[in-house]
């Protein structure tokens, strides 16, 4: 259980994180999603005690994580793949870490095991790529047998059966009844592994919801029409709440109505329809549009649609992510 | 699109059992002892201290041929010179040691994982304090008593005879693990203050080897006695025979010692408070 009141970093003039809240439950994975820099590893940090939030609080099961007494118990984190010296072996990382907890060698053996890396765990962590980097994280992170699991990015730098073991073990851990929070800024990924959605942008909660309900609540939901008498058509179903866009001649895109009442219009003013296909938005592009004004780094130029959160034209240059060092 | 913080539940989850682990002093040691002793750049550094310390003495102590004892200079310089004679490059490596006991894990990203198993961050610093002043006062100690064993005989039945019953050369031999340990222990607290290995060697250095000296050789007596305060002068008297200036041998470590533990808990302090 994570319950954040308010959280805030700041960084100078910058606002990584912006007052949010928000509550992550035992027993199930919670995807936290956003663009790049939209504040996701800001917000972890200061989970683990790491970044102090310059107002608010967050507590993970029931105190402050400096508070508890056996933290690596409480909380597993993988926060960043590489936050181990790269002189060192992995099997030395680990046995180091287990130290401060008095956790037997033994365990270290085992999550060694559950991570596969057994081949390469007497090897300096420094000749290790992103993948096995990123199974040793974990295999910190699962070392106290933790009741919370944050783990910012997991997949990143994994093969396919590596993404693939991440999405089982994170279903799994969650299964068991523990808490399961997982960022990524991949939409699909979230799609896969996780039964609610927290979407940040900007610094900002965006949705906290199920996958189904984020999906459901997106106004991205349309009727792909076709008829030889769309502009009639388009002047008949427009009305408030209902937009129609037209991409070629004779092919409308109603947002805001559905197939049924579109096709009731149609024959009641004796307009012959070829095509008309309700469009269901998938996760991804829900996630686009709501992150669309509060993406930090566009490709080009910069975002339209609503203004920005803190009322800049321009997005600021400098990342977050990279600020908090 | 709710962002409102849903009411806080109750934080048990019932089905997991109250760890038997715990956080304690003692293991924050062991952790440090397994990180420690578990990186080459250690075994390195720790040798290297080792082999100056006993080559040095013995290459001086084959070469002193008939010494001309002079106006401040006694016998019982003599007999201690090559025990010295590694002071400065046993300093320098304990230094670059100390820092990067620290530095090290401020530029891999280490230091989060460290923070993240010991949030209090306290114990975690002091711990690793022990482990590096500890292991360069054995090694410096080690170095030290195998380069008496090895002078003695060469100096035997000479004026300047490697007395240990001469209490300012029995000071000496005590001396040089206690400086070097102390070196190491302020070297490891400018670590911490600055975090990168480049910054905090140089601030080490420049400290002992740079602005000590120039303090010292400016004509103006007010600066000399400020000098004379510095941790590496202050400390050198402890391996003086008969220091002509500045604190008398034992207030000197102490006014060392007292720069090394108060930079490491400032260190501490501004480490707990500062984002990892």
């Amino acid at each position: 259980m994570i319950e954040a009141h308010g959280l805030t970093k700041r960084y100078g003039p910058k606002t990584a994180v912006d007052g949010i809240s928000f509550t992550v439950r035992p027993g199930t994975v919670t995807g936290f999603l956003g663009p790049n820099g939209a504040g996701k590893s800001t917000t972890m940090r200061m989970i683990m005690g790491l970044d102090r939030p310059t107002a608010g609080a967050v507590i993970v099961n029931g105190k402050p994580y400096a508070q508890h007494r056996s933290p690596l118990t409480e909380v597993g984190a993988l926060l960043e793949a590489k936050a181990v010296h790269t002189g060192r072996t992995a099997y030395n990382h680990l046995r180091a870490l287990a130290a401060t907890h008095g956790i037997p060698s033994s365990r270290v053996g085992e999550v060694i095991e559950m991570t596969g890396l057994q081949a390469v765990a007497k090897k300096r962590v420094g000749g290790f790529s992103l993948g096995m980097g990123q199974r040793l994280g974990i295999a910190v992170a699962l070392l106290g047998d933790p009741k919370t699991l944050i783990l910012d990015e997991p997949v990143n730098g994994l093969d396919p059966e590596g993404v693939l073991w991440v999405r089982n073990l994170a279903k799994f851990l969650a299964s068991e009844g523990r808490t399961v929070f997982l960022s990524s800024h991949l939409m699909s990924e979230v799609a896969q592994t996780a039964d609610r959605v927290l979407v940040i942008g900007r610094g900002k909660i965006l949705a906290d919801a199920s996958v189904e309900e984020f999906v459901d609540g997106s106004s991205q939901k349309s009727v792909k029409v076709r008829s030889p008498q769309a502009a009639q058509l388009a002047e008949l179903v427009t009305r408030d709440g209902v937009t129609v866009t037209s991409t070629e001649p004779g092919l409308l895109d109603v947002a805001g109505s559905d197939a049924a009442s579109i096709g009731e219009t149609a024959a009641a003013n004796g307009i012959v329809l070829h095509e008309l296909t309700p469009v269901t938005s998938t996760l991804e592009q829900a996630y686009m549009e709501l992150t669309a004004a509060s993406v930090e780094y566009h490709a080009t130029g910069a975002p339209d649609g609503a203004p920005l959160p803190d009322g800049s034209a321009t997005p600021a240059p400098t990342s977050t992510e990279g600020a908090a060092r | 699109m709710s962002a409102a913080a849903a009411a806080p539940t109750s934080p048990a989850q019932g089905t997991f059992p109250a760890s038997q682990y715990r956080v304690t002093f003692g293991h924050a040691v062991t952790s440090e002892w397994i990180k420690f002793r578990t990186l080459r750049s250690t075994m390195w550094t720790l040798g290297a201290t080792f082999v100056v310390l006993v080559g040095l003495a013995l290459l001086v102590s084959a070469t002193t041929g008939s010494p001309t004892t002079g106006p401040g200079v006694s016998d019982a310089d003599i007999a201690t010179t090559p025990l010295v004679a590694g002071t400065g490059f046993g300093q320098l490596v304990l230094a670059v040691l100390g820092a990067l006991t620290i530095t090290g894990e401020y530029s891999t990203g280490m230091i989060r994982s460290t923070f993240s198993a010991v949030p209090t961050r306290t114990p975690a610093l002091v711990a690793k304090a022990l482990v590096v002043v500890v292991a360069s006062f054995v090694v410096a100690a080690v170095s030290t008593l195998v380069a008496v064993a090895i002078v003695k005989p060469i100096f035997s039945g000479k004026p300047w005879a490697l007395d240990l019953g001469n209490d300012d050369i029995l000071r000496v031999v005590i001396g040089m693990p206690l400086y070097l340990a102390a070196t190491a222990l302020l070297a490891l607290a400018f670590g911490i203050l600055i975090r990168s290995s480049a910054g905090a060697i140089f601030a080490v250095i420049g400290l002992v080897l740079v602005i000590g000296p120039i303090l010292a050789n400016i004509p103006v007596h007010w600066l000399n006695n400020i000098a004379d305060y510095l941790p590496s002068q202050a400390g050198q008297n402890l391996l003086t025979i008969h220091p002509t200036q500045g604190p008398a041998p034992w207030i000197g470590f102490l006014v060392m010692a007292a720069w090394g533990v108060g930079l490491f808990a400032i260190g501490a302090f501004i480490a707990k408070e500062r984002d990892a």
